[in-house]
């Protein structure tokens, strides 16, 4: 390589890392199997693309999202009280992992990898096996409601506490998908914390992702600039919760 | 008379009912069987490289899943099982929607695909297995 191709070849790496910095740190992270991988920065907005604010959430209710990949989808709450802070987690390997808490004026906003943990059951536009319980609600899951669950095998977790497993053949917590809330209120999704399923989804969704996405390679672009929330209601035809 | 006549024309229609269910049921369990030969019929074919075998028993597959497919869960599902019927039915669309690409990739020589497929399908007759009949694992 001449010294003109080299200049070349580094200005335009050290554009790409300018403009989008994720694009490095988000592969080093993953390279050093670390429970947290940055992704692109994206803005929550509405079905009419508007910016969704913290103080207009609806207590309790399941809005949805896909992040960081186009069709992992997402679940974001606002509960009713403030979520816990600091709280340990550990994955099925057995590497710990802090959770900080919830975001907002009171941290109670919280968003989680909705795939779970133990067979990947997640929303689809079809039908939703995985979702937060409301407190007036029973569940088959867990002895109150008030918690995520899965009702494929009937999996419990603590929404409060990261995701923590609270019953259920589930091995470890849901992934957290970390929020921010800006200055004006906005929400922003930033990063990903805790063990993702994400590879073994992209493995195991092949025929699903040709039916909504139009294939495999389509279901793993990432969600970049912003990413469309809807209420679980609005994203799915069936939510089945047992 | 009237009372007689009504009384034998209540048996006649639950009996006419009771042999209905039967009925339903017994070509579930047909049904069953046949799936299960399918699937072992998939696995046969794989191991020998017969992709014609392989296509012919998914094919199989998908033609035994009708009756499970139009048929309300929890009429065949155990008393204690029957809240998970939305979720027995889900595993069926996902065998079916396996056995469909693995058909495909059979198609299109995308051999890892098509063996792939197939340990989805056997993967969502375990999960449906292990919720369903938790006891008699045990």
């Amino acid at each position: 390589m001449d010294r003109r191709n080299f200049l070349k070849v580094t200005a335009a790496t050290g554009a790409l890392v300018a403009i989008s910095p994720s694009t490095i740190t988000g592969r080093l992270y993953a390279d050093t199997n670390i429970l947290y991988q940055t992704y692109e920065k994206v803005q929550l907005v509405d079905a009419s693309g508007v910016a969704i604010k913290a103080s207009t959430l609806k207590k309790e209710t399941n809005y949805v999202f896909n992040y960081p990949y186009v069709s992992t989808p997402s679940i974001l709450l606002d509960l009713d009280t403030p979520t816990v802070q600091d709280v340990t987690l550990k994955s099925e390997d057995g590497q710990e992992y802090i959770w900080k808490s919830g975001v907002g004026a009171k941290r109670t906003i919280v968003a989680y990898s909705a795939i779970c943990s133990h067979q990947l059951a997640h929303p689809t536009p079809d039908d939703s096996f995985l979702q937060y319980c409301t407190k007036d609600k029973k569940t088959m899951a867990y002895e109150h409601g008030g918690v995520m669950v899965c009702s494929s095998h009937l999996s419990a977790f603590d929404a409060k506490e990261g995701c923590k497993r609270l019953a259920g053949p589930a091995a470890q917590p849901l992934a957290s998908i970390i929020i921010e809330v800006a200055a004006d209120d906005t929400l922003w999704a930033v990063a990903v914390l805790g063990p993702d399923k994400f590879h073994e989804y992209f493995q195991a969704f092949k025929p699903e992702f040709k039916k909504y996405y139009g294939g495999k390679r389509e279901a793993k672009n990432l969600v970049n600039t912003s990413a469309k929330m809807v209420t679980l209601n609005e994203y799915t035809k069936e939510i089945i919760q047992y | 008379m009237k009372k007689v006549i009504l009384s034998i024309l209540c048996l006649v229609f639950a009996s006419s009912l009771y042999a209905q269910t039967k009925t339903e049921q017994s070509k579930l369990a047909s049904d069953m069987r046949t799936m299960l030969a399918a699937v072992t019929d998939i696995q046969r074919a794989g191991f020998y490289n017969n992709k014609i075998g392989v296509k012919e028993a998914a094919t199989k597959l998908i033609k035994s899943l009708d009756s499970l497919l139009t048929t309300d869960p929890t009429s065949y599902l155990p008393n204690d099982k029957a809240d998970a019927g939305k979720f027995a039915k889900k595993r069926e669309q996902m065998i079916k929607l396996y056995a469909e690409d693995l058909i495909v990739s059979i198609e299109s020589e995308n051999i890892e695909d098509a063996m792939d497929n197939y340990s989805r399908i056997l993967n969502e007759c375990t999960s449906c297995h292990s919720r369903i009949r938790t006891k008699a694992w045990k």
